[in-house]
């Protein structure tokens, strides 16, 4: 009986301590910020739309000897990391902790950090608004929990390559270094950050 | 060699966590995580003598409840709503078997879920963030919140603990009685009421400041554990007291520590270390026997 009390303890002790564990690879679970079912729903007929969007834009635009130049691009770009130790914070010698909160203080006091190089790893993600017309790229950063995910925007270089043809796949795990600047778009109050003239690595 | 890899490891831990000390919300972080730490442990001898044990994680989804009202409401300081109302509450929990139809632990039970349940509804119609499940989350299990703590947030939950502890000493003979033995205290013309009225105020404070660290689903944790933990190796109100807030510090901030090095979450982290440390209490009880 004594025997079997121990094992219970033990057996919750796991438990307890396995219940506390990082879940990563929860993907798109911080990047859906719905509260509802309906809500749900339309971003799964929004998401449909615009996988028909860009099967459209890719038989328009397609072409193998850009793509395979892109491809270089990308990976060109992969030593980057190892050589270039100038980056003002690099996030991705943090803890998950750490690079959560300095991603909430940079969105809560954007004014500290404005002209700082950033080096940032976690999942590409693109979504496309439709008041600007415009994409918009980011790299989300799951938290300890992987329930606060947040997104901090990028610009690819100057801005000029082309979506989807030369960016990564949703969810592709990516790093990102650029330069952290704030910004507002035409007849729009709201002050939104990113990271402007960006390298973006994709990880194997 | 191994001894050697091993020391390069820990000065390896070192570096980095020095390196992280510069960030300055990570200073606020050990600071508030330290002052609610020996907040909850003082008061939570008090609470378990008490059988009180439950209502830490009561008032705590009252406090939820409260946050999610005012979120709705838009307020840009949430503590000046959140902690009346949980106080409000906290004193009519304590009041619970005077003169009430729904008695103790069902009153307990009741308001609990109710504001949990309403406090979620309320979010989840009312939204106010991009991201719900990232805010009850957050809220519910700390999370990360302790290093989103902004220098007004540090010097209100500072001079709230100082408050607290300062209380706590000067009412520290009145308090002992009303914990030990209420109809004694009473009988001896004590205004017992007054200071069951101080506790459950005190109480409701250190729930509205520990859910910054732990989470509202955790706080009882934090007010138990350490308090249990002395109880088990020692035996007078002086003692357990001082040995609980030690040990509530200690574990708060080897949690801490090891949660950012680690990358876990904050709270579940701290809670963690508290139950190692009830275990080794019980260890530690059981070998010198129970001493005083």
């Amino acid at each position: 009986m004594k025997n079997l009390k121990k094992c219970m303890v033990l057996l919750l002790c796991i438990l307890l301590i396995t219940g506390c564990s990082n879940k990563k690879g929860t993907n798109g679970k911080g990047v859906n910020n719905t509260n509802s079912i309906e809500k749900v729903i339309d971003n799964q007929i929004a998401n449909e739309d615009g996988k028909t969007e860009t099967t459209e834009s890719e038989k328009a635009s397609s072409d193998v000897e850009s793509n395979k130049d892109i491809e270089d691009t990308i990976s060109g770009a992969e030593n980057v990391r190892d050589t270039d130790e100038t980056v003002d914070y690099d996030l991705t010698q943090m803890s998950s902790d750490m690079v959560y909160a300095t991603v909430y203080q940079m969105m809560v006091t954007p004014e500290e950090y404005e002209g700082k190089t950033f080096r940032i790893d976690g999942n590409f993600y693109a979504t496309y608004y439709e008041a600007t017309k415009k994409y918009y790229f980011y790299c989300i950063i799951q938290d300890a929990t992987a329930c606060c995910a947040q997104g901090m925007e990028f610009i690819w270089d100057d801005g000029s390559h082309i979506y989807p043809d030369e960016y990564p796949e949703d969810n592709a795990e990516i790093v990102v270094e650029g330069t952290f600047e704030t910004y507002r778009e035409d007849g729009d109050e709201n002050l939104y950050c990113r990271l402007s003239d960006a390298i973006l690595q994709q990880k194997n | 060699m191994e001894h050697g890899k091993s020391m390069k490891e820990g000065v390896l831990l070192i570096d980095k966590l020095i390196f992280y000390f510069q960030y300055p919300f990570v200073r606020y972080a050990l600071i508030v995580g330290v002052l609610i730490a020996l907040c909850s442990s003082l008061l939570g001898v008090t609470l378990v003598l008490k059988r009180f044990s439950f209502i830490g994680d009561g008032l705590s989804h009252v406090a939820f409840g409260a946050m999610a009202v005012a979120s709705v409401l838009n307020f840009t300081n949430n503590m000046i709503f959140i902690l009346p109302v949980t106080v409000i509450c906290a004193v009519l929990l304590l009041r619970t078997g005077q003169n009430t139809k729904i008695k103790g632990d069902a009153a307990v039970a009741m308001i609990s879920v109710g504001a949990l349940a309403i406090g979620y509804l309320l979010m989840n119609l009312f939204s106010t963030g991009p991201n719900l499940s990232g805010d009850v989350c957050s809220t519910l299990f700390g999370s990360t919140s302790i290093l989103t703590l902004t220098k007004g947030q540090v010097v209100l939950c500072s001079v709230l603990s100082v408050i607290v502890v300062a209380i706590f000493i000067i009412f520290y003979q009145k308090i002992f009685c009303v914990t030990f033995d209420e109809t004694f205290a009473k009988a001896t013309g004590m205004k017992t009421d007054f200071y069951n009225l101080l506790i459950a105020v005190i109480t409701a404070v250190i729930i509205v400041l520990a859910m910054n660290l732990v989470g509202s689903l955790l706080i009882s944790a934090l007010v138990i554990f350490p308090a249990l933990s002395a109880m088990r190796v020692y035996k007078t109100f002086f003692s357990v007291t001082i040995c609980s807030v030690v040990l509530s510090v200690l574990c708060a901030v080897i949690g801490i520590l090891l949660s950012i090095l680690a990358g876990t979450p904050v709270g579940s982290t701290i809670v963690a270390i508290d139950i190692v440390a009830f275990m080794i209490s019980c260890a530690v009880g059981k070998v010198a026997g129970g001493r005083a």
